[in-house]
């Protein structure tokens, strides 16, 4: 097992890459040993950590908007702004264009794995689709109705879809059943849903400046306020406190706020912010297995909190903002990836 | 990562078949060296050739944060967000809405939306009207608010209309919106000047209205969507006139559409600009008064039953 980083054993630059322009997209799969890159420019590239990268696409006139990586490690599926859903299967040297669905003048920016099985759910306007990748069909269709589909989240054991968008978050129950989804209702929009690593919370993140936070089977939930923008991303820390209960932080403007909930005297969520970024926050996520977390800000830099308190590293190379970032499952490696189409892996 | 200037966007309403996709061709083709993205919400309509035409359904969000009560468009908040990240790939950004929707959504998105709002600069509204059909519309929600929310109208098809109907036409279109600039067109043609570049969202631009119209007092309308005009040479109380837009916007917000003015305040050097759309403010202490310059207050109300005595007892209230 590796070594888990912390402040007193700094992150240094491991590999460096470049894509055309903004990277949309990065991903692991499990055994952490590709990594996969999109870009707005339409580019898809697969870095290897023992073999040569791999250019799947080159650039062209649409975006790639998001890509991930199926649970089992074998498939990569791939969306944008063309409409294709394309998968990629790895083969013993590389990856290989296996199939592809075609929406012909949609943007398609959500698709999410199963998190046990190789079944990928993508939106398609207000649908949701459900691919069985084995089986090679359609095995649903979910309508969220109220808008388009803003963000989807399986609920980590994958008895649960969760799908963001006007109106709040509905929760769909998998396998699928007759039965409507359960709705979490959000003032606005839900525009980034996240499940707790043991599924037992849901939060979302709002456009109209708010946090929803619901304990599963226990509404009703919980509703935080006064943040100075629109809740944009949150990330659930994996171990939990004493307490029980994991880390929330929602990146919003230029801060970070992390909540933690007490369960003293009053059953309370406590939050502190978390200030250095001099922009935008874009992202924010907690190293695997551990309470340190980075945050990838407009102004350029990943910044590293340590226990989501303390500023512990400051990790500069982008000439622009920084776009996405994403942990190497062991929490060995850190990816972010710049607007100006930089990749950066921290180790 | 915030752009240092801002992308102009210009929104296209009018009724299909009133020749909006003939003025968006003509833009297109006048920004040739230039990369124009356009998001439009009817795909079939559309004969133009440009690959950064992206279709989307219109998606209506309510927003309630706090002060702010309103509505956006979701499909753009989702697509310029997208498109934004490929931000150097298009110089001008034209949204073209159908004919039956209402403007407003789209003109709050870019005040409310924070990510838009730091990269975006709406340019116009920008409305054309067939001058010889809008008579069948004339009387729906749609139609009117086209016209009221409008910077720049075309009066398009003139050749099918006398020039008595036209001006019949332009004098009713006056009453309702006497901050737009009309322009007369056969096939949407007309000098691109007149339509890119207008920044009539920009508070540095000087409040633009008929000075005929400014010198009316209150007089019946023919349209239950109307300007209404409010010129005052005392200057004002800071406090007071807070508190009286605050409570307008609480209680007549929905029905006010959009509003503009130039205030003279008390004690103030500078010039204080604002505009209005529904419920949001958004208003800036300006450069100071110059010498020469007549010190007065201008506010041009745009809206539906409008209590134009109202107005002007409210404001006569905020008198320093």
């Amino acid at each position: 097992m590796s070594r888990l980083k912390s402040a007193t054993h700094p992150f240094t630059i491991q590999r460096q890459a470049i894509l055309s322009d903004y990277v949309s997209a990065l991903a692991w799969p499990p055994d952490g040993q590709w990594l996969a890159a999109a870009s707005a420019a339409g580019e898809v590239l697969m870095l290897s950590t023992s073999g040569p990268t791999q250019t799947l696409q080159s650039p062209q006139t649409e975006s790639v908007s998001c890509l991930s990586f199926s649970a089992d490690g074998q498939f990569l599926a791939t969306a944008g702004q063309a409409g294709r859903v394309r998968l990629w299967r790895r083969q013993p040297l590389q990856w290989a264009l296996v199939s592809e669905q075609s929406h012909s003048g949609v943007w398609i920016d959500q698709l999410a794995w199963h998190p046990k099985q190789n079944l990928l759910a993508y939106g398609v306007n207000s649908q949701i689709k459900l691919w069985d990748v084995e089986a090679e069909k359609l095995l649903g269709e979910l309508d969220f109705e109220a808008s388009s589909v803003l963000h989807l989240a399986w609920r980590p054991k994958g008895t649960a879809l969760a799908v963001g968008g006007h109106g709040g978050v509905k929760v769909w129950p998998f396998p699928l059943a007759a039965q409507e989804p359960i709705l979490m209702a959000v003032p606005g929009a839900s525009l980034f849903t996240a499940w707790s690593h043991d599924g037992r919370y849901l939060a979302s993140g709002n456009l109209d400046r708010t946090l929803t936070v619901m304990q599963w089977h226990s509404p009703p939930p919980w509703f935080m306020q006064g943040f100075p923008g629109k809740v944009r991303h949150l990330s659930w820390s994996m171990p939990t406190l004493s307490s029980g209960v994991p880390l929330l932080a929602a990146a919003c403007a230029e801060g970070i706020t992390v909540w933690e909930r007490t369960q003293g005297k009053s059953d309370i969520w406590q939050s502190r912010v978390l200030r250095h970024h001099q922009d935008v926050v874009e992202m924010c996520a907690f190293q695997p297995r551990s309470l340190l977390l980075a945050s990838a800000g407009w102004d350029g830099v990943v910044c590293f909190w340590s226990r989501g308190k303390r500023l512990a590293q400051i990790l500069e190379g982008f000439s622009q903002g920084v776009s996405t970032l994403a942990w190497q499952p062991t929490g060995a490696q850190l990816a972010a990836g710049g607007a100006a189409g930089e990749i950066i892996v921290w180790g | 990562m915030t752009a240092a200037t801002a992308v102009p966007v210009t929104v296209l309403t009018g009724y299909l078949g009133a020749g909006k996709t003939t003025l968006l061709n003509r833009i297109l083709t006048y920004e040739h060296g230039k990369k124009v993205a356009v998001i439009v919400n009817e795909f079939g309509e559309v004969g133009i050739d440009n690959k950064l035409v992206i279709d989307a359904d219109e998606e209506i969000f309510e927003m309630n944060n706090g002060c702010i009560c309103c509505t956006v468009r979701g499909d753009l908040i989702r697509i310029i967000g997208n498109l934004m990240r490929r931000r150097d790939r298009f110089d001008h950004l034209v949204i073209e809405t159908t004919g039956l929707a209402d403007p407003a959504p789209v003109i709050q998105t870019f005040f409310v939306d924070e990510d838009i709002r730091a990269q975006l600069a709406l340019d116009a509204v920008v409305t054309v009207v067939d001058a010889k059909h809008i008579w069948r519309h004339w009387d729906s929600d749609e139609a009117q608010e086209q016209i009221a929310f409008a910077d720049v109208i075309l009066l398009n098809k003139i050749d099918l209309v006398s020039e008595q109907e036209l001006n019949q036409l332009e004098r009713r279109i006056r009453d309702m919106n006497a901050m737009v600039k009309i322009y007369h067109t056969q096939n949407a043609d007309l000098e691109m000047d007149s339509v890119l570049g207008v920044q009539a969202f920009d508070l540095d631009r000087a409040l633009e209205v008929d000075p005929n119209f400014l010198s009316e007092d209150a007089h019946e309308h023919d349209e239950s969507v109307y300007s209404c005009a409010l010129v005052e040479p005392q200057p004002l109380d800071g406090d007071k006139l807070s508190a009286w837009v605050t409570n307008l916007l609480e209680t007549k917000g929905p029905d006010i559409f959009r509003m503009k003015g130039i205030l003279n305040f008390a004690g103030e050097d500078n010039r204080y600009v604002f505009q209005g759309v529904h419920m949001i403010f958004d208003g800036r202490s300006d450069r100071p008064w110059a010498s020469a310059e007549e010190r007065r207050s201008e506010i041009v109300f745009i809206g539906r039953n409008l209590d134009e005595q109202a107005l002007r007892d409210g404001f006569r209230s905020c008198l320093a």
